[in-house]
C-alpha cells in the first residue's frame, strides 16, 4: 500500500490533477457555507443583489472597470449645519427646533469615488412635532443641486408649484428616496428634466447625478406653520446598488454568479457520481460476464453493446427525454432521476468493451487455469483473480466516465432540454448565451467559469484515471 | 495481388446491419407507440395535431388523424404499418409544419454537409499532421505539449467555445455574420445569387468549420501518434535507416502510410456520426440542418418529426458504417474478412 501511495505521489500530473479535483470537491461540498443562497433561479429574493451584469469586485483592477461602484451602504454622519434655527445631536437623533419661518439645513458629506451606480437611495426617519413642516431632500455637488423630493403635510401640498410628497405631523415618517421610485409626479428635479428623459428618469437618474467627486446629502427643514416646530431626524443613510459584485459578478437577474457556480458544481458532481456508478456498474457486470463466460453470452452482450454504440447518442437522448416529457411520465419520476437514468443507461458501452477485453486477457492467463484446476468456482475466480487484476482499469473507467456525464448533462442543460429550474454549469452557459446580446457586451465572468470548470475537472480526472490504471495494473494492461 | 470478392463476409455484414435497422425500427415503435399508449395512456394522435389547424376543434382533428393514420387500429396492424412506412420512407404529412415530413427532412439534410464534411476533412488533416509531428518527436517536450492539447480537446465543450467565439468575433467585433440568414443577404437586404451567394456561404461557414475541426482532431491525433510511434520503433524502419534512406523519406514515405490508417478508419466512423453531433453548432450558428430539426422538434414536442428524423439519422449511420465495412479492407489489406 505504501509503495502504491509513493508511486502515485511521485507523478506530477497526478498531484496537480488531484489538487484540482479536491478543489472542486471542496467547493461542491462546502457550497452551503460558501454562499448563503439556495437557488438563485427560482427564489426572487436571491436576485437583484446588484445591477444585472455586474462585474466581479476584483475585476476593478482592470483600467476599464476601475471606477465601477460596489454596493454601498453607509450611515450619513457629522453634518454641516446651516440655518437660523437651533440644532442638537444626542448620539442617535438630530433634534431641530425652529420658530415660524426659520429653517435649518443638515448637510451630510458624501464622497463618491466611482462612476454612476445602478440605483441609489437616501433614507431617514423624521418625527415632526408642531403645526406644519417642510422637509426637503437634496443632493449637491459643488454648484449643482438636485432637488430630489419635498415633504409637506398633505393639507399644504396644494400650495406648491412643484411636486411634493405627504408628511404626517406628530407621527413617525419613514422616508426613503430611491432613484427607482423617483418620477415627475414626486420629484421636483425629475419634473424639470426634458420630456423624454422624464419618462426613463428612474433608470438614468444615477447616470445624470453621479460622477466621481464630493457630494453632500442635504436634509433641509423649514417651519412653514405659525407655531414653534420640533423635528427629530433618526438614522440618515445613503445606499447605492453597485455595478460590481462578489467574486464572479452577477447574471441578467442580478443574482450572484458565484452562488450559481458553486451550487452548479455541487449538483454536477452529484449527478456525475451517481450516473458514473450506473455506467461502471453496467459496464463492469456486462464486461465481466461477457469476457469470463464467453461463447453465446459473449456474442449476445457484444451485439447488444454494438447496437447501443451504433445508435446516434445525443439524438437518442433527446428523443427519449422528449417522449418521457410528452407522455407525462416525467411527472412520476422527476427530471433528475430521468436524466441520470438516460445518461447512465446510454453511456456504458465503452466501459463494457474495455472491461470485456481486459477480462478476456486475464482469463486466459495460467494462474486462472491453475485456480480452475484446484476446483474454484467462477465467482471465486472472478473475485480472487480477475477483479484484482482489472481494478486499475475499473478505477480509470470511473475517472473517465465522470467527464462524459458532466459534458452530456451540461450539453442537455445548455440546449434547455435538461434541468432548467436550478443552476448547473450547463444551465449557466445556456442562459449566458441566451441573455447576452451585443448591447451588454461579452459577459466573461458569467460565460468563462463554467466552461473552464468543466475542462479543468475533466482533464484532471483524465490524468487521475490514467495514473491509477498505470499504477494499479499488475500486468501492463495498457500495452506499453 | 489477386483480389477476390468475399461474398460470405459481405452477406454477413449486410444481414447484421439489416437486423440492426429492424431493431431500431422496433425500438422507435416501442417509444413512440407502446410507451405512450400502454404506460402513459395517451393517444399518439395527440402528438400529430397542432393546437389549431384550419379552424377545426382538437377532438375532430384527433379523430381524423386516428382514421387517416390508422391509429384506431389494433396495435399489431399499426406495427406492421409502421415498419412498412419506415422501410418505404412514407413518413406522412406534418400538420404542424403543413408539409410532408420527407420534404422537411430532405431540406434539412444537405445543410449539414456544408459545414460538417469540410470540418471533418480539416480535422483529419490536423490530426495526421500533428500526430506525425508528435510521433517523430516522441518523448520530447514538444510532443508532450502537443499531446496535452490533443487530450484537452476531448473535454472542451464545443458549445462553450462556439458561443464565446460568436459573442466576441460575431457580435462584438462584427467580423463575420452571426447567422445564415444574415450571411445570405446583401447589405441592402436583397437575397444574394450566384457567386455572391457562395461567397456569403463560405464566409459564414469558415469559422464553425475551423472551430469544429480544432475540437475534433484529438482522438485521431492520438491514434496517429501511437501508431506512428509504434511504426518508428519497428524493424523495417531500422532497416530503412540502416540502408541510408533519409529520415524525411522514412517518415513521410513509409511510417506515414502505416500510421495514418487508424486515423482514416476513425474518420469514417466519425463521418457516420457527424450529423448526430451537429445539434450544438447548428443551434448556435442558427442554420437549419438535421440536428436543429431534431432539437426544434424536441423543444416543441413534435414527436412525429422527432421519430422520423431519428430514424433517418440512424439509417444514415448504418449505411455509412456498411459502406465502411466494404472500404476498410481496400485501405488496409491486413484487415481480414472473417
Amino acid at each position: 500500500m505504501n509503495r502504491l501511495v509513493n508511486q502515485l505521489l511521485h507523478r506530477k500530473a497526478f498531484l496537480i490533477s488531484l489538487v484540482i479535483l479536491l478543489f472542486f470537491i471542496f467547493i461542491a461540498s462546502a457550497a452551503n457555507y460558501l454562499t448563503p443562497y439556495k437557488d438563485p433561479y427560482t427564489i426572487t429574493s436571491e436576485q437583484h443583489l446588484a445591477a444585472p451584469y455586474s462585474i466581479p469586485i476584483w475585476a476593478r483592477i482592470f483600467p476599464q472597470y476601475s471606477k465601477y461602484p460596489p454596493n454601498t451602504n453607509m450611515d450619513l454622519k457629522s453634518p454641516l449645519i446651516l440655518g437660523n434655527g437651533s440644532e442638537s445631536f444626542n448620539g442617535t437623533a438630530y433634534t431641530v427646533e425652529l420658530k415660524p419661518s426659520e429653517y435649518e439645513n443638515l448637510s451630510f458629506p458624501l464622497s463618491w469615488n466611482y462612476q454612476y451606480p445602478y440605483s441609489f437611495s437616501i433614507s431617514f426617519i423624521a418625527i415632526p412635532h408642531g403645526q406644519a413642516a417642510q422637509i426637503n431632500v437634496l443632493l449637491k455637488q459643488q454648484n449643482k443641486t438636485y432637488f430630489l423630493e419635498s415633504f409637506v403635510p398633505s393639507a399644504d401640498q396644494i400650495l406648491y408649484t412643484y411636486p411634493t410628497c405627504p408628511l404626517s405631523m406628530g407621527k413617525t415618517n419613514s422616508i426613503t428616496i430611491s432613484s427607482e421610485s423617483l418620477s415627475s409626479s414626486n420629484s421636483p428635479y425629475v419634473s424639470t428634466l426634458p420630456g423624454n428623459e422624464r419618462y426613463i428618469a428612474s433608470a438614468i437618474l444615477p447616470q445624470l447625478i453621479f460622477k466621481p467627486g464630493k457630494y453632500s446629502v442635504i436634509i433641509s427643514i423649514e417651519n412653514i406653520g405659525t407655531s414653534p416646530l420640533k423635528v427629530y431626524i433618526y438614522q440618515p443613510k445613503f445606499s447605492a446598488v453597485g455595478r460590481a459584485y462578489g467574486i464572479l459578478g452577477t447574471d441578467n437577474n442580478g443574482a450572484s454568479v458565484f452562488a450559481e457556480f458553486v451550487l452548479g458544481a455541487r449538483f454536477d458532481l452529484e449527478i456525475a457520481a451517481i450516473a458514473t456508478l450506473i455506467i461502471v456498474g453496467i459496464g463492469l457486470i456486462f464486461g465481466l460476464v461477457a469476457g469470463y463466460v464467453g461463447g453465446k453470452v459473449d456474442l449476445f452482450l457484444n451485439a447488444l453493446t454494438d447496437f447501443f454504440l451504433t445508435i446516434p447518442g445525443l439524438p437518442l437522448l433527446i428523443t427519449l427525454e422528449t417522449i418521457f416529457v410528452v407522455s407525462g411520465l416525467i411527472l412520476k419520476i422527476g427530471i433528475v432521476p430521468l436524466l441520470i437514468a438516460i445518461i447512465g443507461g446510454l453511456s456504458w458501452m465503452g466501459t463494457m468493451k474495455i472491461i470485456r477485453s481486459v477480462t478476456l486477457s486475464v482469463r486466459s492467463r495460467t494462474f486462472v487455469e491453475a485456480s480452475k484446476a484446484l476446483g474454484s468456482g467462477p465467482f471465486r475466480i472472478i473475485r480472487k483473480h480477475v477483479l484484482p487484476n482489472i481494478l486499475g482499469v475499473v478505477f480509470a473507467q470511473i475517472a473517465y466516465d465522470v467527464p462524459v456525464v458532466i459534458l452530456t448533462e451540461s450539453g442537455l442543460d445548455f440546449l434547455g432540454l435538461g434541468i432548467t429550474k436550478f443552476p448547473t454549469w450547463g444551465n449557466m452557459l445556456g442562459y449566458a448565451s441566451a441573455y447576452t446580446s451585443p448591447a451588454n457586451g461579452f459577459v466573461w465572468w458569467w460565460v468563462l467559469p463554467p466552461g473552464f470548470a468543466i475542462i479543468f475537472l475533466s482533464v484532471a480526472l483524465y490524468f487521475i484515471g490514467s495514473t491509477l490504471q498505470d499504477v494499479l495494473s499488475p500486468y501492463k494492461v495498457r500495452g506499453e | 495481388m489477386r483480389f477476390s470478392v468475399p461474398w460470405r463476409y459481405l452477406v454477413k455484414r449486410i444481414i447484421e446491419r439489416i437486423i440492426l435497422l429492424i431493431v431500431i425500427i422496433n425500438f422507435l415503435f416501442l417509444i413512440i407507440y407502446i410507451i405512450p399508449i400502454y404506460v402513459a395512456h395517451l393517444n399518439p394522435a395527440e402528438f400529430y395535431v397542432p393546437l389549431s389547424y384550419k379552424g377545426l376543434s382538437r377532438s375532430t382533428e384527433v379523430e381524423a388523424i386516428d382514421r387517416e393514420f390508422g391509429l384506431n387500429q389494433p396495435i399489431f396492424v399499426q406495427y406492421i404499418d409502421y415498419v412498412k412506412n419506415m422501410l418505404t420512407f412514407h413518413f406522412g404529412y406534418s400538420l404542424i409544419y403543413d408539409e410532408p415530413v420527407s420534404k422537411i427532412i430532405l431540406q434539412a439534410l444537405p445543410v449539414d454537409l456544408i459545414i460538417l464534411v469540410p470540418s471533418l476533412i480539416l480535422s483529419t488533416v490536423f490530426a495526421i499532421g500533428l500526430g506525425l509531428f508528435s510521433a517523430v518527436r516522441f518523448g520530447r517536450l514538444s510532443d508532450s505539449i502537443n499531446t496535452f492539447f490533443a487530450i484537452l480537446t476531448y473535454f472542451i465543450p464545443g458549445f462553450w467555445v462556439l458561443i464565446i467565439f460568436l459573442q466576441i468575433f460575431g457580435f462584438q467585433l462584427g467580423l463575420f455574420p452571426t447567422n445564415i440568414a444574415q450571411a445570405l443577404i446583401s447589405p441592402s437586404g436583397a437575397p444574394l445569387h450566384g457567386w455572391a451567394y457562395i461567397a456569403g456561404l463560405i464566409k459564414f461557414s469558415i469559422a464553425p468549420i475551423i472551430i469544429l475541426a480544432l475540437l475534433a482532431y484529438g482522438v485521431r491525433m492520438a491514434l496517429t501518434r501511437s501508431y506512428g510511434v509504434e511504426s518508428m520503433g519497428s524493424s523495417y524502419v531500422t532497416y530503412l535507416r540502416a540502408k541510408g534512406i533519409p529520415e524525411r523519406s522514412v517518415v513521410y514515405k513509409h511510417v506515414m502510410r502505416n500510421a495514418i490508417i487508424p486515423a482514416i478508419t476513425r474518420t469514417g466512423i466519425d463521418f457516420a456520426f457527424v450529423i448526430a453531433g451537429s445539434v450544438f453548432v447548428e443551434d448556435i450558428f442558427g442554420f437549419y440542418g438535421m440536428g436543429e430539426l431534431l432539437y426544434r422538434s424536441a423543444l416543441t414536442f413534435n414527436v412525429q418529426i422527432l421519430g422520423d428524423a431519428f430514424y433517418i439519422l440512424s439509417l444514415y449511420v448504418i449505411v455509412v458504417l456498411l459502406v465502411l465495412d466494404f472500404i476498410y479492407p481496400l485501405i488496409d489489406p491486413r484487415v481480414k474478412y472473417e
